[in-house]
């Protein structure tokens, strides 16, 4: 579960508009390296400029990149945004010349030993990504990746969200179901999933369902985080 | 044994997704009277074109199929929400980063293969295992999924109930519901003891995957 203060960092980048230093803001509470969000719906619209790109890498390596043209080359962009799993940098087969020659300069630039592709998938059929790497040995990766890969996915569509919707400009409150409400309600009044369970009679196993479906319309990460948002757009009553 | 075939992949697994597709038909068209798009022996439908993960159970011995599901994101398109959103009360629906939905859950009966306890068919087993396997490593809370009142004993047979979510609907010859499934080590243990099976039910080879030519 994210940390409150980590939560906060983020909230105030996001509020300043600061997409840049949110990434680095992730990346430090994770002990990553970099982190990059790539949002692609075709990739020959893909320019230098492109909006659709957020991305902590070194200026030089940005530039290498777009030159070398390793877009069309990279799996950690293409074979991810086609994938449903995460895909692990460690899974790529680097036996191809090109994909050899782009991960060993990675290595040089400094893009980290290790490396992570979370696919997203919009409600309109949007495709992108949060490729995020570090430098990491063996055990540590498999440790870091089985204590945070539930942070990581809320995290890459958080940004997706995020990104979406600063450019479509619509920020229309989001509709939650009256048992959304009901759950999250109870949970500003600071009852347990047991307890709101009982009130309501249903499973606590389904009220920690309806608040994770709240906190992801909310676009929050985490549940108390969807609680605060959920109050202060009025969408339950802030003394209740 | 399961192997892990990610829709883009498919054309290198043509015997599998070509059973798959077969099985499909046989399950939703003639056995459950689904409404469902079957063309030339194949029950394919626009989901199978937005790169879903399948799940297919191999007969490790002869290299079968044996039976298989389907898993997509809830935050990209999805049949709970696109096809059977009539299973949920008005305005509800399912949608996060952690919850995945598993559809087509289609068990070829043909297979002679073992029933284990409580009767519990082997590859129905071996398909929750992996698909609670995959959930972990892909760190989701929930799976969410659309079954009909027979596979609703099969779960539990299992000894992993599905929790009913919204109203149950006949569609076709079935009442049909839609639940969820908790995601955790507990879950995967449970329904790892039902079948007898101690570590991972993943084929491993099918876990790494090839960069397609650029």
């Amino acid at each position: 579960m994210m940390r409150p203060a980590l939560i906060e960092k983020i909230e105030k980048c996001v509020f300043n508009r600061a997409n840049d230093e949110v990434l680095k803001v992730i990346a430090e509470a994770y002990g990553l390296t970099h982190i990059a969000y790539v949002g692609v719906h075709g990739l020959q619209s893909y320019k230098n400029d492109d909006p659709f790109s957020f991305l902590t890498y070194p200026k030089e390596w940005q530039e290498h990149y777009l030159l070398q043209g390793y877009l069309k080359v990279d799996p950690a962009v293409n074979l991810a945004l086609n994938s449903l799993l995460p895909l692990d940098w460690s899974d790529i087969d680097k036996s191809i010349p090109n994909v050899k020659k782009l991960f060993g300069e990675a290595r040089e630039f400094g893009i980290g030993e290790t490396g992570l592709s979370i696919p997203i998938r919009g409600c309109h059929g949007e495709l992108s990504l949060v490729a995020l790497s570090g430098n990491f040995n063996k055990k540590q990766w498999v440790d870091f990746k089985f204590e945070n890969m539930a942070d990581l996915q809320i995290i890459s569509v958080y940004l997706h969200q995020m990104i979406i919707g600063s450019f479509c400009q619509r920020m229309h409150p989001p509709k939650l179901s009256n048992r959304e409400i009901e759950c999250l309600k109870w949970a500003a009044n600071g009852k347990t999933f047991e307890d709101i369970a009982d009130i309501i009679g249903i499973s606590s196993r389904t009220v920690k369902f309806y608040l994770d479906t709240a906190r992801h319309k909310l676009n929050c990460l985490s549940i108390a985080h969807a609680v605060a948002r959920a109050t202060t757009m009025r969408i339950i009553p802030p003394t209740f | 044994m399961i192997r892990l075939i990610q829709g883009i992949m498919r054309s290198h697994f043509q015997r599998d997704i070509d059973a798959m597709h077969r099985n499909r038909a046989q399950v939703f068209a003639c056995r459950l009277g689904w409404d469902v798009n079957v063309v030339d022996g194949w029950e394919i439908d626009k989901f199978d074109d937005a790169n879903p993960l399948y799940l297919i159970s191999i007969d490790p011995l002869t290299g079968n199929y044996c039976g298989s599901t389907r898993l997509l994101s809830t935050t990209g398109p999805n049949m709970l929400r696109d096809v059977f959103s009539q299973l949920l009360p008005d305005g509800e629906i399912v949608e996060s980063a952690t919850i995945w939905e598993g559809t087509r859950f289609a068990v070829d009966l043909s297979m002679e293969t073992e029933r284990v306890h409580n009767h519990l068919n082997r590859t129905t087993g071996e398909l929750l295992c992996g698909a609670f396997e995959v959930g972990l490593m892909a760190g989701l809370t929930h799976i969410v999924a659309v079954f009909d009142v027979r596979m609703a004993r099969v779960f539990k047979l299992a000894r992993c109930p599905a929790e009913i979510i919204g109203t149950p609907r006949l569609i076709g010859k079935t009442m049909t519901y839609a639940g969820f499934f908790e995601v955790s080590e507990q879950m995967l243990a449970r329904v790892r003891s039902a079948i007898g099976v101690t570590g991972s039910i993943l084929e491993s080879a099918t876990v790494k995957l090839l960069p397609f030519a650029a």
